[in-house]
């Protein structure tokens, strides 16, 4: 399918991810899971976001029954959606386009940024994008590899660093760790407290590895034959919990 | 006199004639307005994975997609003996979110709301009609045929969804990898 052939991505704030909000969310009924990296939809708040082709439909959720709020049309054909502190980031074959969520049920273009490839929605934290992209994807030729991105102008990001990689697929942030699901060649594990200069920390070879997510100090990765739950206590070292084969 | 002419014998000139695309051997999507694709039924037991999708987390529950054809439901009380216990059958389905006790997905192009605070057990909230509906885009698994090669572009009906695909003379319109 184009959009998984269409690899990129996944970001994650550091200050902010998912599963950070429901450890410390003491709302039961207002907690959200953690999902992977090419989400077609997301739920901020009360609000339910869906990138669907050339528009953006909106939904109130705090109410069991979704309740249509708005659709905003949308200047390319959207792939995947991430949710930035009030900021949604919509990858689109035609660049990423960024809207703010200051008023949730109306969301205000705020721009397009333009050097981070069409469909490679990224974020990290609060100044720093991780991005894989691959070469062989349906947004056209690049190398393969692990692009860190300066956003503090999230319109205008500028590359920081770039690390050449074989088949880079789904991404997750743990703290100063990044951990980088490169199918065939296993999962790397890089320190990027330093993001201008990462470094190597571990590669769990012996699997093949499409996206990762991490929930507290579990990393769940889903892999060719299934999916593989890691305790990540000891966050370099990921300790193999067990395998749900497919 | 002159415009007689012209009418009776306009075939005649080859470059009057409207274009016509040539038409290749490929997939012809099949529609149904069988509302049974709604059917959404929550199966105690686990099932194989075929066809491997995108996953979801949340608390003891981790979610993944068979795509196109429902979710898998794995129970992750214990992550060293994380295992399938149920599957969720809901046609169409790619995309996974939950809040609270609440799962969404998309059954086709429809929002469904689902409830799973029950053990065992599931049933819909709410559906929210054509809410993926993405206009001239082959986004979503059903819009494009298994198999590579050319087919013909699918249509959107308010009341109908594809279900499946056949080989026939068709239109070149759009192409799969």
């Amino acid at each position: 399918m184009l959009r998984y052939t269409c690899l990129i991505i996944l970001i994650v704030a550091v200050n902010v991810t998912c599963s950070k909000e429901s450890a410390t969310n003491n709302n039961p009924s207002g907690n959200t899971g953690t999902g992977g990296s090419l989400a077609r939809f997301t739920i901020v708040g009360n609000y339910l976001y869906i990138a669907s082709g050339f528009q953006l439909n909106v939904f109130e959720v705090s109410k069991p029954a979704p309740a249509f709020k708005s659709s905003v049309p949308l200047a390319g054909n959207s792939e995947t959606i991430f949710p930035y502190n009030d900021k949604l980031f919509i990858g689109s074959t035609t660049g990423m386009f960024v809207y703010s969520l200051s008023k949730p049920a109306e969301p205000k273009f705020l721009g397009q940024a333009v050097h981070v490839r069409s469909c490679d929605p990224v974020v990290a934290n609060d100044s720093i994008a991780f991005i894989t992209l691959r070469g062989n994807s349906a947004c056209g030729p690049a190398t393969d590899g692990l692009y860190i991105h300066n956003i503090k102008d999230i319109l205008n990001p500028v590359l920081i660093k770039t690390i050449e990689m074989p088949t880079p697929h789904g991404l997750g942030l743990k703290d100063s760790l990044l951990y980088i699901c490169q199918q065939e060649n296993g999962l790397s594990i890089y320190n990027v407290k330093d993001p201008g200069n990462p470094v190597l920390r571990n590669t769990i070879s012996n699997d093949y590895f499409n996206d990762v997510i991490i929930y507290n100090d579990l990393l769940i990765c889903y892999v060719q034959s299934g999916i593989k739950l890691f305790d990540v206590n000891a966050p370099a070292e990921p300790r193999l919990l067990s395998t749900v084969m497919n | 006199m002159v415009l007689l002419f012209v009418v009776f014998f306009t075939s005649c000139f080859p470059w009057t004639t409207p274009h016509r695309p040539p038409k290749v051997w490929g997939y012809k999507p099949v529609y149904t307005a069988d509302t049974a694709y709604r059917k959404i039924e929550y199966i105690a037991e686990a099932k194989p994975v075929d066809n491997a999708g995108k996953i979801y987390v949340k608390e003891n529950l981790i979610c993944q997609c068979e795509t196109g054809k429902g979710i898998h439901i794995i129970d992750n009380s214990n992550p060293s003996n994380a295992h399938r216990i149920a599957f969720l059958s809901v046609k169409g389905a790619e995309e996974i979110s939950i809040k609270g006790n609440l799962l969404y997905t998309n059954n086709y192009y429809d929002l469904v709301t689902i409830d799973i605070s029950v053990p065992g057990k599931s049933y819909v909230v709410a559906r929210n009609r054509n809410a993926f509906y993405a206009a001239s885009t082959t986004q979503h698994t059903w819009e494009t045929p298994d198999a590579p090669g050319y087919f013909e572009c699918p249509q959107f009906y308010m009341d109908s969804v594809i279900s499946g695909w056949v080989q026939d003379s068709i239109y070149y319109g759009c192409y799969k990898q």
